[in-house]
């Protein structure tokens, strides 16, 4: 028996497919079903790790970890599972590991060998425009704020997530999302004051 | 609506979230308290959140190798996954050419519950042992006794009780030393009468049930 391979460039998936389309796609085929949430959260994962990390390399890398751990989740495509959720948490939770990991050591990462050099060299060129666009009063505010506060203005105005979607995400209640995302704007309000003063 | 409430559902009103009795509560607040109208204004004149967006020249290729990683990547997980399966199909031989790491601590703990249980058992042997003899001395007292008083009872049957397990005990009376023969007297030896040719003192004591006292 061959080795499972995964099919990462299937040209009939609809452009922008529901959740429930992959559900009902993965019923038939899994492994176009998981090309398909890939390609639909993949940038968005992507983007959200690059905006905590602000390293495109460790991003990336972040991104694959959740897109690796979500294959082998079982319950990926079951009613009820809310995927996207699922992958906001993992990409939060494993960003915010790396950020605590590399506060610790006080350095960068060693990464020599992990990823092939033209890559690497695409990583610069990424974190260069990244360190320009983040430079915006906004952004330097941001980081600022607590991560509890950062995370939950990030999925709310930046990944778009809804309230509920954000409860999913943090495991939190309703109630709590609108009261933590309250107090962080507030906070952001007041930071942003500080700076132009 | 007091001012706390307002500042935790300032988000939900702003992005429309919120029921319409809970927004007309807020909107309603917010008419009367100017302080909370402020923070309500200061929160609402944020500037949009920065996106980060890499223009398609950076963006396409980085997802296209971000294709072939992933791909690349859960193959080899696929790959790990189907090594572990295979040594744990192995079985003993597997589980055995791995070297075995034991905590110190259990070993300790292993180490003195072994102690404790067989120092215990040392002790109950040692006790059973002490008790098996202090049995036997106890069996060749009672026989040396036993042959005591057949000795006893064959010279003079008449003062000797018999200590039969189901008899019933004589009546005796202790004599004083040098009074009457040595031993015990009969049981119609009262005080006053004659015993031997000797007649008992009225102000000797005689017990109502005397006993033989080891």
């Amino acid at each position: 028996m061959g080795r499972p391979t995964l099919k990462l460039v299937p040209q009939s998936n609809p452009p922008n497919p529901s959740d429930e389309q992959i559900s009902e796609t993965a019923r038939s085929d899994r492994d176009r079903a998981f090309d398909m949430l890939v390609r639909k959260y993949r940038d968005r994962i992507y983007y959200h790790a690059l905006y905590i990390t602000k390293d495109s390399e460790e991003a990336f890398d972040v991104a694959q970890d959740v897109f690796v751990r979500a294959y082998h989740e079982p319950r990926l495509f079951n009613d009820g599972f809310r995927a996207k959720a699922w992958l906001f948490r993992v990409c939060t939770n494993r960003c915010y590991n790396i950020v605590r990991d590399r506060n610790r050591r006080g350095a960068i990462l060693e990464r020599v060998g992990k990823q092939k050099q033209a890559l690497v060299e695409h990583h610069k060129a990424i974190d260069s425009v990244v360190a320009k666009e983040l430079s915006a009063s906004m952004a330097t505010a941001m980081d600022k704020l607590s991560p509890e506060h950062k995370t939950i203005l990030l999925l709310r105005y930046f990944d778009d997530l809804s309230y509920k979607e954000i409860a999913d995400t943090l495991q939190i209640k309703l109630g709590t999302v609108m009261s933590r995302l309250s107090r962080a704007k507030v906070r952001l309000s007041q930071v942003l004051e500080a700076q132009t003063a | 609506m007091n001012c706390w409430r307002v500042s935790n559902l300032v988000a939900p009103f702003l992005d429309g979230e919120l029921p319409e009795a809970e927004t007309d509560a807020v909107a309603s607040h917010l008419e009367e308290c100017p302080v909370c109208a402020e923070m309500v204004e200061s929160v609402e004149r944020l500037p949009p959140f920065p996106a980060l967006q890499l223009d398609s020249e950076l963006e396409r290729p980085l997802f296209e190798r971000f294709d072939a990683c992933l791909a690349e990547r859960i193959a080899a997980s696929l790959a790990t996954d189907e090594d572990e399966e295979l040594q744990a199909a192995v079985g003993w031989g597997a589980s055995l050419r791995r070297p075995v790491r034991v905590p110190v601590a259990l070993v300790a703990a292993y180490m003195g519950v072994v102690v404790l249980l067989g120092g215990g058992i040392l002790l109950n042997h040692q006790n059973v042992r002490d008790l098996e003899v202090a049995v036997q001395q106890r069996d060749q007292l009672l026989d040396t006794l036993r042959v005591r008083l057949a000795e006893s009872r064959s010279v003079n049957p008449a003062a000797v009780p018999v200590m039969a397990d189901d008899a019933a005990e004589p009546n005796v009376v202790f004599l004083p030393a040098g009074v009457g023969p040595t031993g015990l007297a009969p049981a119609s030896s009262l005080p006053g009468s004659t015993v031997y040719g000797t007649t008992v003192p009225a102000s000797y004591r005689v017990s109502e049930s005397p006993r033989i006292v080891h």
